[in-house]
């Protein structure tokens, strides 16, 4: 018998407690209105990390994670008494050590050990923004900057210089005679050695502000501020005025028991349609106390089956509550203004489709950010307001969800799409509509930006976030006015668990495709085929169309070689569209359309190429699931034709 | 001196052993509950519903005893033994199973090395009642590549 209690067994929970107390802690900081900072806010903060640093104590086995949190905790514990000032640079050391502390976290999770090197590094940070002089000076002496007389252009160019070395609070301007009111980290000598490029050093006062810094710096001064340098973004959450409550009547259930009950649940639905089937035999007349008790019994496991593929349904949040952190810093980095706006946080999603979207969404709102939004001057000068919006918004819409990634920025530019078109040899109609040409920017290795950056413009990044909305499949549609902005719409299915599929039926074999890459269905007769002597592919003359057919069975193996399909017979074909090809799928017959529970074969066998995974069907048997990817690709290498997908 | 239980079966006239605790339960054959994968090995007969999970199923007589695709004949005494390994769970055919015998460490000999090639998976040989059987090393088998790959093989996309 071991002499201590194993804790071991409450580890699981102590991580996904501490993730959400960062996610919190982040959210609270970036919510922080630096100037007159909340002391509710400030004291939920400091719970978070001590409530991580008494949680890591207490198994003793996370001694890195307790010591970060001990040292974060000092240095909080000084700001909430007002012993250190909370200025941008506080924010960033702060929310610098929320990642420490999640790395950490994820470090021990995964049963290793953190990287000392980097909780060495964020001490260092730590250390330098508590005992810095300068910090310790500033925090009972905001600076008052007097500069008289002064040309407007040079006050202008101060003030740059100035938001530079800190933040400014106030700017008050009295004909040559400018007066700053600076928050600061540096010292008088460096202020004045600036200034000293334009300005002798008789033109400068500089005073130090006396008193509780609440009384001067009004929030209106921060918002007036006309600094084009003071790079901020502001964040406002339309959805959260309400307050929705945070998980208070919730229980911390185990992914993995919550599958088990969709699957079970998935179960008592197969069974109780093979009931039904049984039933038929019977007479409904003599036995109607079965059929209605039965009748019953499915409405019963309908609302089972409704409630049980809830659970997993997660809301938004989850991925928008990280956007104010990307767009400030991807603000900062532009020296952008943008501010954000979201809507349908509470919007819910399978969780599994929710953590697919974190990277294509962070994608296209930093696209937006690097293309769309203009720098602060551009915009103005074009009479926009000098902030950019990006909208992100989700919303329930017969039976998908929407979600937008919206900003008014410059939009896209038709005619340099089309010009970066020609020269990457696609062709396209000169007049093709808009919609097919902003298609166009999801190609691969596509990018109008003139200069690549650090966050967008290399091209790689459209075409995978197209690929990734195919892959949960969804779509995602462009809409852009130029001058005006641009909107990104991704459309997804509920859930990934259910599919809606078409049941097809070749070699005696029952097989699912999804609809969504399912044009239309029809029989083709003789006159409608033409064979190409050359190499026996076989084409579809549908309409003005020439498409390309292909055999379902010969591309699974079912069949080794092509048997003459008695070219005379009717022949049913499926028109497929996958990844920007179209073409004609040959099967045996249609068995009809119905939505599928989607099942992996993975999770006890192995990746088929072909198949995006497996279903029970009504009978009790698997049904494969087609991988439409696997299908396109078996068409050979043709370049890809530009047909929007629709 | 240790010993443990084993599951007794037969594969084209020849007895087997595998560990017990690696068998979940075992039932009689329903071939028409399973649907067949194309591109996969011979051995692969296809994938079948587990109350609710979809688990391949093997063919031991094509993957140890050494059958042809064809020659394989399904009888009414043919099962599919449901066998959980670490987290995955695979059915495997044999032709009937016959008994559940404790073995003893002892008994086992070391298979010989002319009889043993890559693909057989014998652990060891030991007489029972007169017959030889053949210990095979279940898990190994299964987690042999051709059998089941690990993550990191099924995760990578597989384009043609």
């Amino acid at each position: 018998m071991t002499d201590s209690l194993d804790l071991s067994q409450f580890h699981e929970t102590f991580f996904d407690e501490a993730t959400e107390l960062l996610q919190d802690m982040e959210d609270q900081l970036l919510a922080l209105d630096q100037s007159n900072p909340d002391q509710e806010s400030m004291n939920a903060i400091f719970r978070a990390v001590h409530s991580i640093k008494g949680g890591s104590g207490t198994f003793g086995t996370f001694e890195v994670l307790t010591n970060t949190a001990h040292e974060m905790e000092t240095v909080m514990d000084s700001i909430r008494k007002g012993n250190l000032p909370l200025n941008d640079a506080g924010v960033n050391v702060l929310l610098l050590g929320k990642d420490v502390l999640g790395a950490q976290l994820q470090a021990y999770r995964s049963g290793g050990e953190p990287d000392r090197g980097a909780q060495r590094d964020f001490l260092e940070r730590l250390n330098s923004f508590s005992e810095s002089p300068d910090t310790a000076a500033s925090q009972g002496a905001k600076l008052r900057i007097t500069l008289d007389p002064v040309s407007q252009a040079d006050a202008k160019s101060l003030q740059i210089e100035l938001a530079i070395l800190g933040q400014v609070l106030a700017h008050h301007e009295d004909g040559p005679r400018h007066q700053f009111e600076l928050a600061t980290e540096v010292s008088r000598e460096d202020i004045l050695a600036v200034c000293g490029f334009i300005l002798d050093e008789d033109q400068i006062l500089i005073e130090s502000i006396e008193g509780p810094p609440a009384q001067r710096v009004g929030a209106p001064s921060l918002e007036a501020s006309t600094s084009p340098a003071v790079v901020g973004a502001k964040t406002k959450s339309v959805a959260d005025a309400a307050g929705a409550p945070r998980e208070s009547s919730s229980i911390r259930v185990a992914v993995d028991k919550v599958d088990q009950i969709i699957d079970s649940v998935g179960e008592i639905v197969i069974t109780q349609s093979m009931l039904m089937q049984s039933m038929r035999e019977l007479d409904p007349i003599e036995h109607a106390g079965i059929f209605d008790q039965v009748q019953r019994l499915e409405h019963n496991i309908h609302t089972l089956q409704e409630s049980a593929m809830s659970m997993r349904m997660m809301p938004m949040d989850y991925v928008f509550g990280r956007f104010p952190r990307v767009v400030r810093e991807t603000a900062t980095s532009l020296n952008k203004k943008v501010n954000l706006v979201m809507r349908g946080q509470a919007t819910e999603l399978d969780k599994g489709m929710i953590e697919k979207l974190v990277d294509p969404l962070t994608h296209l709102v930093r696209n937006s950010m690097d293309h769309g939004i203009e720098l602060p001057e551009v915009r103005v000068a074009a009479g926009k307001p000098q902030a950019g919006t990006i909208t992100l918004s989700a919303a329930h819409e017969a039976g998908n969800i929407v979600i937008e990634v919206s900003d008014d920025g410059a939009g896209l530019n038709r005619d340099r799409i089309l010009a970066k078109a020609s020269e990457k040899g696609i062709e396209v109609g000169a007049d093709a509509c808009d919609e097919s040409v902003w298609q166009l920017i999801m190609a691969p290795g596509f990018s109008t930006a003139q200069a690549v950056t650090s966050i967008s413009g290399r091209g790689v990044g459209m075409d995978v976030v197209q690929k990734n909305i195919q892959q949960m499949g969804g779509r995602i549609g462009i809409s852009s006015r130029e001058g005006f902005g641009s909107s990104f719409r991704i459309v997804l299915p509920l859930t990934l668990a259910i599919l809606d599929g078409m049941a097809l039926m070749v070699k005696g074999q029952r097989f699912i495709l999804s609809i969504n890459h399912i044009a239309e269905c029809l029989q083709a007769d003789a006159s409608m085929i033409t064979r190409v002597a050359a190499n026996g592919q076989t084409l579809l003359h549908l309409r003005d169309e020439y498409l390309p057919v292909l055999d379902l069975a010969q591309c699974l193996g079912l069949q080794t070689s092509i048997e003459d399909c008695e070219p005379e017979a009717a022949q049913t074909l499926l028109i497929a569209h996958v990844e920007r090809r179209r073409f004609a799928l040959r099967v045996q017959a249609l068995l009809g359309q119905s939505q599928v529970v989607v099942k992996s074969l993975e999770a006890h066998y192995q990746h088929v190429p072909y198949a995006s995974g497996a279903t029970v069907l009504g009978d009790g048997k698997v049904a494969i699931i087609l991988n439409a990817s696997f299908l396109a690709n078996c068409m050979g290498t043709a370049p890809p034709s530009f047909v929007p997908t629709i | 001196m240790s010993t443990s239980e084993h599951l007794l079966f037969q594969l084209c006239g020849q007895e087997y052993a595998i560990d017990i605790l690696c068998v979940q339960e075992i039932r009689s054959l329903d071939a028409s509950a399973i649907t067949a994968l194309s591109l996969t090995p011979d051995f692969m007969r296809g994938v079948m519903n587990l109350r609710g999970q979809i688990i391949p199923v093997i063919d031991l007589r094509i993957k140890l005893g050494g059958s042809a695709k064809n020659e394989a004949q399904d009888g009414p005494q043919t099962v599919v033994i449901v066998l959980k390994i670490g987290a995955k769970t695979i059915g495997a055919i044999a032709d009937a199973v016959s008994d559940v015998q404790t073995i003893n460490e002892t008994d086992v000999s070391p298979v010989p090395t002319q009889a043993q090639t890559d693909g057989s998976y014998l652990s060891g040989l030991l007489t029972l009642n007169e017959q030889t059987v053949f210990l095979v090393d279940i898990t190994r088998m299964i987690q042999s590549e051709d059998v089941s790959a690990d993550g990191s093989i099924s995760q990578e996309r597989v384009s043609v």
